[in-house]
């Protein structure tokens, strides 16, 4: 990456023979705490809605839920909103539909995502730009009219009521190629050029040099993939017809009726289809490496 | 490589598990098919009645099956929030279901492109079961698309409590009381009483149409409205309406269960939304017959019963719209929900009869709402754009309210709207 | 020193897939905006009817009002803010794990919960309001005003997606050496100065993509309206695609709907090349 590198260059000189591990005590310290009062002040902020579902969903049913000043910790504290969400509805078998779905819903995006983002990043062949703004446009027309359209080909090529109906629409995405085009751009071009006059194959460069430089934008990837799989409630819903094939956000909804909705239920089910999302999230960051690749790499 | 070999056994373990899903489920649901050999197929939607009116809902389905040998109905239930794109999608594969559930509005919508069958004649001899302020609401100009099935005339749930603390023993009975102890209650404990949110149920409550007899034009532009749009601007000004109700961004439920209304105006059948909310103020609470405005009858919400009109088996389809909301099936289900039945011989039922010293609010609450089924109809015009229609309306009260438009160039606006929506 | 044979192979099974649930149904939808296509009834040609209305309906113009305002709120805060939170949680300390997770949080819960704490935050006699009094300010008609409601709505769409595009720069900012903050460290760079000469070169493909898919949601957004507001008070929070929404489902005017969304992709492309032109030197 041109600008990238000319920059770099203008960073004062370094001088090797310095000692670079070590900072003053004082300076460190100092620096610790700022850094923790402004993660906790953030994470103040952006906690609220998920503390208030929580603790709705252990809320009791003669416990008050829209109190003004909202209530935060309930008087006592009970399962049983759990309990009645795990025995009315077949949680186990949704989850399972889940994450069969989920798989696919992240392997496929990963896999022909960042073999279409290589060619668009680090090649140059004609209609290039063309192809990479193709992918960007089909990004800027709201779904809501090309739903029937997908709908329709879906049907025409006989995956209405399947799961194979539920995971192809999904399965690449114009933003996953884009962002992982934007993460092969950061990778100097020297690797390839040296790469292939030592004799290697162009999906050998993809697959054992790249990939691995850009795993924490896989990670990345990988995270909201999946969340975007666990979330999908319109097309799971629209596609598939038999019940038993829903997937858990689809099954929850049942939990909205038309008479009552108990809050105290709809916010235990959202808990628990919160749960694997936040382990599949903790999972993926072990990819986030403090200095991923070092600048020896850059030669 | 080890990595990779890990990869590619669990790859091949989801595959096979996609494929055995896949077909074990095709070879069940053939099975099915192949052991029962009916005849005809019917597919019932309903909105968000699952899985609390399961058993219900099969108990009809069996019935109806064994009345008609040959005839299997499919039933599926639809969340709340996606029917209407169910029903496109569907309608655009040709898989719309044989019998549908829809609320007045879509209803309209759906019999103005032809969606819907037209039941003017083939429900003819069932009409006179039902109310007739009912009735109408399946209409679209003259001609009938839909079969009431349960309904909802207001209620009211009015919190004791705050009553008495602003001096009053006794819940508002009329419009003109209302806005006296609103006054009261505003200004000695900062609370709400009526909050009229949707004018343009108001409006014909209290004898303004909204459109003309023959339905060719507007007919809101009366003197009338205009006195009622002044006095709506005169009691927002003294603070007694909170912007947020009138705007629909705050639910009234939530401000009653948190003691910031004095009175809910809904159907019985809602009033637990305030248990579930607060239990507290439930315990407080009481029910009332609902104010009726000048007109002498009362809005009542309509659930309808629709025909596809390309359904493969319009006779058998017409038959089981008519079984749903027959006297029987209808009162079966306003037992086990306080809803209330559409048919006069349901309505009948001892049932309703019962409840005026109930202790429980929603049990009081279904008595007076059946009590007042003779007075509710439905309100809104047979239309197709009663929707649209309806949001000018509200808009152009907004303006007055929020936005000092002068009422009567309101009026005139809306009327303007409203013809250009009837066109 | 690739061929194009590579290019096109490495393209191939996504161009697939993305042919046929993303582009073909997008051009339908082209097809679908010249014609009065509703489901339900034959299909007409009507030529550019829709196009035509659309350029004279009142409401179509206040939508695309409201979107740009809303887009000029939005975009410029998501694409700074998160580069400051991802710098942050780029650190090697404790727990930090667990703060990224936390950071993540509004964008997992649902658009429901996060409308009703919202609400409570901005209602007239809410946390903002009760703040704003203890300093001597009247009360602010956060939602209920077509003066804020926008500001607003943005507010909470930023809430939103801080820890969303913190994680793209975080992903970036992982492949950024860390011997070269610590030399320039040593030479005395500041603060800003590292970030400026180091953090800001290194992270401008992912900046480019920030603003082009806050660009993009900025102009889709919609959900939240709905929930939070409905669209007004007085349509003064109606965006385009809450309009092609309303039109599309509950209008059955599926071809009015597309020609909307047409229009709106128009602009979108070209504030997407404007943006190309300005930060994506690779072309």
């Amino acid at each position: 990456m041109q600008p990238a590198q000319t920059n770099i260059n203008t960073v004062p000189k370094i001088d090797q023979t310095k000692q670079t591990r070590h900072l003053p005590n004082k300076r460190k310290a100092g620096r610790l705490i700022v850094s923790y009062f402004f993660l906790t002040l953030a994470a103040v902020v952006m906690i609220v809605p998920f503390l208030w579902s929580l603790s709705t969903a252990l809320k009791g049913k003669n416990e008050a839920i829209f109190s003004f000043p909202p209530n935060f910790i309930p008087e006592n504290i009970t399962l049983e909103n759990f309990m009645t969400v795990w025995n009315t509805l077949p949680i186990p078998l949704y989850l399972w539909n889940s994450i069969i779905l989920a798989f696919w819903g992240v392997i496929l995006p990963l896999l022909f995502c960042s073999l279409a983002a290589f060619p668009l990043a680090r090649m140059n062949f004609k209609g290039k730009n063309t192809v990479f703004l193709v992918i960007l446009a089909t990004m800027m027309i709201p779904g809501e009219v090309t739903m029937i359209p997908i709908y329709l080909i879906l049907e025409k090529l006989g995956l209405i009521d399947s799961f194979a109906g539920v995971i192809l629409p999904g399965a690449v995405s114009a933003f996953g190629i884009f962002l992982m085009r934007q993460a092969f751009l950061g990778i100097p071009k020297e690797i390839d050029e040296s790469a292939i006059i030592d004799g290697a194959r162009p999906w050998q460069i993809w697959w054992y040099i790249l990939i691995p430089m850009v795993k924490p934008m896989l990670a990345t990837l990988a995270i909201l993939s999946f969340i975007g799989s666990w979330n999908n409630f319109l097309w799971p819903l629209l596609v598939l017809q038999d019940p038993n094939a829903y997937p858990l956000t689809v099954g929850l909804y049942d939990l909205k009726g038309t008479f009552v909705t108990d809050t105290r239920l709809v916010s235990a089910g959202a808990i628990i289809a919160l749960i694997p999302i936040l382990v599949v999230f903790m999972m993926f960051q072990n990819y986030f490496i403090k200095g991923a690749y070092s600048s020896a790499v850059k030669g | 490589m080890k990595k990779l070999k890990r990869l590619s056994i669990l790859l091949l373990v989801f595959s096979l598990l996609l494929v055995t899903a896949c077909s074990n489920k095709e070879s069940a649901s053939g099975d099915g098919e192949g052991t029962k050999k009916k005849d005809v197929e019917i597919k019932f939607w309903t909105i968000a009645l699952s899985p609390t009116f399961d058993d219900y809902i099969n108990g009809l389905i069996d019935q109806f099956e064994k009345e008609n040998p040959g005839v299997t109905v499919v039933w599926e239930d639809l969340p709340f929030d996606t029917v209407e794109q169910k029903t496109l999608t569907a309608a655009a594969s040709g898989k719309l279901a044989d019998v549908m559930n829809l609320n007045t509005d879509y209803l309209k919508k759906l019999a103005a492109v032809g969606a819907v069958m037209d039941l003017t004649k083939k429900a003819a001899d069932v009409k006179d079961d039902y109310f007739d302020g009912v009735w109408d609401a399946g209409n679209l100009g003259d001609k009938t698309y839909a079969l009431p099935w349960y309904v909802t005339t207001g209620g009211m749930l009015y919190n004791k409590e705050l009553l008495e603390k602003a001096g009053f023993n006794h819940p508002p009975a009329t419009e003109k009381e209302a806005w006296e102890m609103t006054e009261v209650l505003y200004d000695k404990l900062g609370v709400y009483g009526s909050v009229p949110n949707e004018i343009h149920k108001y409006l014909p409550q209290n004898g303004v149409e909204i459109v003309s007899k023959d339905l060719k034009k507007a007919a809101i532009n009366t003197p009338e409205a205009l006195k009622i749009f002044k006095e709506f601007k005169a009691r927002f000004d003294k603070g007694l309406i909170p912007k947020e109700l009138l705007l629909g961004q705050a639910k009234t439920n939530e401000w009653y269960a948190q003691g910031k209304v004095a009175w809910w105006l809904t159907g019985p059948q809602l009033f637990r939304q305030v248990k579930d909310l607060s239990p507290e103020v439930y315990e407080k609470s009481d029910a009332a017959p609902a104010m009726g405005g000048s007109s002498g009858f009362l809005h009542m919400a309509i659930m309808n019963i629709a025909v596809s009109a390309k359904t493969k088996s319009p006779e058998e389809a017409v038959k089981f719209a008519k079984f749903v909301t027959n006297a029987e099936s209808q009162l079966a289900f306003s037992k086990i929900v306080a809803i209330l039945p559409s048919v006069k011989e349901a309505a009948a039922d001892e049932y309703f009869t019962q409840g005026e010293n109930s202790d429980d609010p929603a049990e009081k609450g279904k008595f007076y709402a059946a009590k007042q089924l003779e007075i509710g109809k439905n309100i809104f015009p047979p239309v197709e754009n009663i929707s649209e229609i309806n949001k000018a309306v509200n808009e152009e009260f907004q303006k007055v309210l929020l936005e000092n438009k002068d009422p009567q160039k309101a009026l005139d606006d809306a009327e303007k709207r409203i013809n250009d929506l009837l066109k | 020193m690739y061929k194009a044979r590579h290019a096109w192979s490495f393209l191939l099974p996504a161009g697939i897939l993305l042919t046929t649930f993303t582009l073909l149904p997008a051009l339908a939808a082209l097809g679908i905006s010249f014609t009065n296509y509703n489901v339900f009834q034959p299909v007409e040609w009507v030529g550019l009817d829709n196009f035509k209305t659309a350029f004279q309906d009142e409401e179509f113009w206040s939508a695309l009002r409201n979107t740009f305002y809303f887009w000029v709120l939005v975009t410029p805060a998501l694409v700074v803010l998160p580069v400051f939170l991802a710098i942050l949680v780029n650190q090697n300390l404790r727990a930090i794990k667990l703060y990224r997770l936390i950071y993540y949080f509004p964008a997992l819960v649902s658009v429901v919960i996060t409308a009703i704490l919202w609400n409570w935050l901005f209602a007239s006699d809410g946390i903002f309001n009760y703040l704003l009094s203890l300093v001597g300010v009247n009360p602010v008609d956060w939602l209920t005003s077509r003066k804020f409601v926008m500001p607003s709505l943005a507010m909470v769409t930023i809430w939103q997606g801080l820890g969303y595009y913190m994680l793209f720069y975080l992903a970036g900012l992982q492949s950024v050496p860390t011997d070269l903050y610590e030399a320039a460290e040593l030479d005395g760079a500041n603060f800003w100065q590292k970030h400026r000469h180091i953090t800001f070169p290194m992270l401008k493909p992912i900046i480019f993509f920030t603003a082009v898919i806050s660009t993009m949601s900025a102009f889709k957004e919609f959900t939240l309206m709905l929930t939070m507001t409905e669209g007004g008070p007085i349509g003064a929070s109606k965006t385009v695609v809450y309009m092609v929404f309303e039109k599309a489902f509950k209008e059955l005017e599926m071809g009015y709907a597309s020609a909307i969304s047409f229009i709106l992709f128009i602009i979108i492309l070209i504030l997407t090349l404007l943006n190309k032109r300005t930060l994506d030197q690779e072309t």
